[in-house]
């Protein structure tokens, strides 16, 4: 079955690279216009309240009209749940006494929908300095997370094959990105385990791919056929890489479609990511090496 | 190593897990909600419960020392963190902390919430201090959280109100039932309510003594307080003395000049603890209460007036609450997706590598089994996000055995014997799913180290899976194999 593929990945790798560098380009493009990510209220802080308005008909634009009216903004949303009624209202984050600015807004509500009416399902006050604090607490991580990556692969592969992984890892971050941006998700702390988690599962699949290649390689023929060499190292990877895939997607689709609103976002993240980690183990970290190869041919070491 | 001595090391993990999760499952299932529901209960409630009864109640809490608790999204509850309000604390006092007073202060402050949570009884609460000047409090479960969030901030937690004499002089004893509760309520006026005067008993639990009418209007909380303490008259005398802050000075001045000569009830959570007299007018914001009372009265009162106030200003960092509603729908969404999850992957499993993926299911089901007695063992707390590092464990975990499985296919391809591939197909790949969950586990460490709790969970449940998941994978399906090919003599692999 699928140990017996032999697609030439590798003869078309032109096609790859273009596909990759139009989705960068395009998710780079629709984060500037928008003037960066939108950063949920963990990075740029807020206040957040979740309500549930029960069998109460309303519409989007009443219980926008009950947050204009409290002057804190007219931020709300509807979340996608065709059976409930629930809103999400978000303010800035006030220098100080944010509850009391969600005290306001539950009353108003209150006061409009009735107490009965009215299940405050979730509160989040994010406040200036603690949002300071996760967001250079983020950077942090991603510094570290990087460090670590690069002294792994160095360590692990060859030179020329941990570069190509590491790239193909940024590929994958800015793909993510740019699938957050063109839904107009948020980035937020889920976003960011999603895209640690991501480059742990995509260098994952790459190195099973670099594995393959390097067993492949050992023989002088082989070498000199290094285009070739690589393209049967994935293809003989294929059936493997593609399964694993399958099987942590089917998981997460799962996660997806039953695991509840908190989820969705969070799912959505890590199956983009899952799908971007796979293509670039693939089609373009192998066709990295093979291309600086042409370029600049590696010697081969006689071990 | 021989197959008998593997097949131990399996039993002997298994047992392990097992002992390390039957707490969570006792408690989970084979208590009822009522019953998890007296763990709760503080030591002074506990004795209003016959000797029995406190013991298997205190054995439960035992219990519950040794479970998977639920995070606060998934049981609802309420995660604050509280810092000084150095605003506010400049415009009461023009003067900013030193290092040294900040760290006292924030140590008193603990001590108070400490007092207060304790005697609001929520289970397992939680006071930690995060940075120089911050602190975090964790309320599970909190069913109320508007009155949590006010037990903690001290609002309306220490009142005083004035005693209305005529109404208090009128009770008697036939108006109340054999609870103590009143039978009519219409007796009290329209601008009083009712209220208890409590005293410390014997075994220095508070108890309520006699009934008392109090006026509604509240003169001034606790917040109002800046310090307490005790000191000694002349003659020796134990009193009690705190001063106010500027605004609640000039309050107290009017109220004082006002009602010269009328008793004020000190109420600290809808309990009179003192009544003392209003003898004169007192303008600087610094009272006496003199009484008959010995030196702990006076220690106790000054702690309830303590309590009452904290010693700088504070305000909400962050918070987060989620609502009981919102926790029961996350925690049955995420097991819903977990056992979906795991039935999908079970299938393919099943359908693509046959019997062997029945092998790789058990491995996957033993697995996630191990996972729940090694999280159970470390009294973790599992959050919606700990759920998903689940799921994504399930997913993720089959890779190992693909990896090996594909390895084997190969081998047979390449014309070995059933023995051999299996032996090479498991050398082969060991290497590789070592490598390969390297880098996952390398990610997910540094992840843990966010500190955030739901991404910490998340980051555990993955890390631990994955790490069991090499066990599983490798060692008991390699002892399912070589056991079907010695016992069972198996020619062609069903593969």
């Amino acid at each position: 079955m699928l140990h017996s593929i032999n697609i030439k990945i590798i003869q078309h790798r032109k096609i790859f690279y273009i596909v990759s560098a139009v989705i960068i380009v395009a998710g780079l493009a629709n984060i500037g216009i928008h003037g960066g990510l939108k950063m949920g209220i963990d990075f740029a802080g807020g206040n957040l309240l979740q309500v549930d308005l029960l069998e109460k008909e309303v519409g989007i634009a009443e219980v926008r009209e009950v947050l204009i009216g409290t002057g804190y903004g007219n931020n709300v949303q509807r979340i996608d749940d065709p059976q409930k009624n629930i809103f999400i209202l978000r303010t800035l984050a006030q220098e100080r006494d944010n509850d009391k600015v969600i005290q306001e807004i539950k009353d108003a509500l209150v006061d409009k929908f009735g107490a009965s009416n009215v299940v405050i399902e979730r509160v989040d006050i994010v406040g200036p300095r603690i949002s300071k604090y996760l967001l250079r607490t983020a950077y942090m991580i991603g510094v570290v997370a990087i460090a670590l990556i690069l002294m792994y692969t160095s360590f692990r592969f060859r030179f020329r094959f941990g570069v190509a992984a590491i790239i193909a890892l940024f590929h994958d971050v800015f793909v993510v990105l740019s699938f957050i941006s063109f839904f107009g998700k948020e980035m937020d702390t889920f976003v960011l385990a999603a895209i640690l988690t991501i480059i742990g599962y995509s260098l994952n699949d790459t190195i099973v791919v670099f594995d393959r290649a390097r067993e492949n390689l050992k023989t002088s023929k082989a070498y000199e056929e290094y285009e070739l060499t690589f393209n049967t190292s994935i293809n003989q990877s294929f059936s493997r890489t593609l399964i694993t895939s399958c099987t942590t997607l089917l998981a997460l689709l799962s996660l997806l479609i039953f695991g509840g609103n908190m989820m969705r976002d969070f799912a959505f993240a890590l199956i983009v990511g899952v799908i971007v980690g796979t293509y670039s183990s693939i089609f373009v970290a192998s066709a990295l090496v093979v291309d600086w190869h042409r370029w600049k041919p590696e010697k081969l070491k006689k071990v | 190593m021989n197959k008998t001595f593997r097949i131990l090391i399996v039993l002997v993990v298994i047992g392990i897990a097992v002992w390390g999760f039957y707490p969570t499952f006792n408690w989970y299932f084979q208590y009822s909600e009522e019953d998890r529901e007296l763990a709760n209960l503080t030591a002074e409630e506990l004795l209003n419960y016959p000797e029995d009864r406190r013991l298997a109640i205190k054995d439960m809490k035992k219990l519950r020392t040794r479970i998977i608790n639920l995070g606060l999204d998934l049981q609802g509850g309420m995660y604050m963190v509280l810092e000084p309000d150095y605003q506010e604390l400049e415009r009461r006092t023009g003067a900013t902390l030193t290092q040294e007073e900040l760290r006292d202060a924030i140590r008193r402050v603990i001590e108070i919430l400490r007092n207060r949570i304790d005697k609001f009884g929520v289970s397992e609460p939680s006071i930690t201090t995060q940075g120089e000047d911050r602190i975090v409090v964790e309320l599970p479960g909190s069913k109320d959280p508007d009155r949590a969030k006010n037990v903690v901030m001290g609002r309306g937690l220490l009142e005083f109100f004035l005693v209305n004499e005529e109404a208090s002089a009128s009770l008697r004893r036939d108006m109340f039932d054999a609870e103590g509760n009143l039978i009519d309520a219409s007796i009290i006026p329209d601008d009083s309510s009712l209220y208890y005067l409590w005293v410390k008993n014997k075994y220095d639990v508070l108890e309520r003594q006699r009934a008392v009418v109090l006026e509604n209007e509240v003169l001034l909380d606790g917040s109002s307080i800046k310090r307490a303490g005790v000191q000694t008259d002349q003659f020796g005398k134990p009193e009690v003395v705190f001063s106010l802050s500027t605004e609640g000075a000039k309050q107290f001045l009017r109220i004082t000049e006002a009602n010269v000569g009328r008793r004020l009830a000190i109420v600290l959570d809808g309990k009179i603890l003192s009544m003392p007299l209003i003898r004169e007018r007192i303008p600087g914001g610094q009272v006496r209460i003199t009484g008959d009372f010995t030196m702990k009265d006076a220690q106790d009162q000054a702690l309830v007036l303590r309590a009452g106030a904290f010693p700088v200003p504070l305000q909400i960092a962050e918070e987060r609450t989620v609502g009981p509603s919102l926790g029961r729908d996350s925690i049955q969404a995420g097991i819903k997706a977990a056992i979906i999850g795991s039935i999908v992957v079970v299938l393919f499993m099943l359908i693509y590598y046959k019997l062997s993926g029945l092998i790789a299911d058990i491995a996957l089901g033993l697995n996630m089994f191990f996972l729940l007695g090694a999280l159970a063992w470390l009294n973790f707390t599992l959050t919606l996000p700990g759920i998903a590092g689940m799921i994504l464990t399930i997913g993720m975990a089959v890779d190992a055995n693909v990896i090996i499985f594909e390895r084997i296919k190969e081998e047979i391809r390449n014309g070995k014997t059933v023995t051999a591939s299996i032996q090479s197909g498991y050398q082969k790949a060991f290497r590789t799913i070592l490598d390969s969950n390297i880098t996952t586990l390398i990610a997910t460490f540094v992840l843990s180290q966010f500190g955030s709790g739901p991404i910490k969970g998340f980051a555990v449940t993955l890390s631990i899976g994955i790490v069991i998941n090499m066990f599983t994978a490798i060692f008991v399906t390699r002892l399912v194999f070589d056991l079907g090919v010695d016992m069972f003599r198996v020619k062609r692999l069903s593969i």
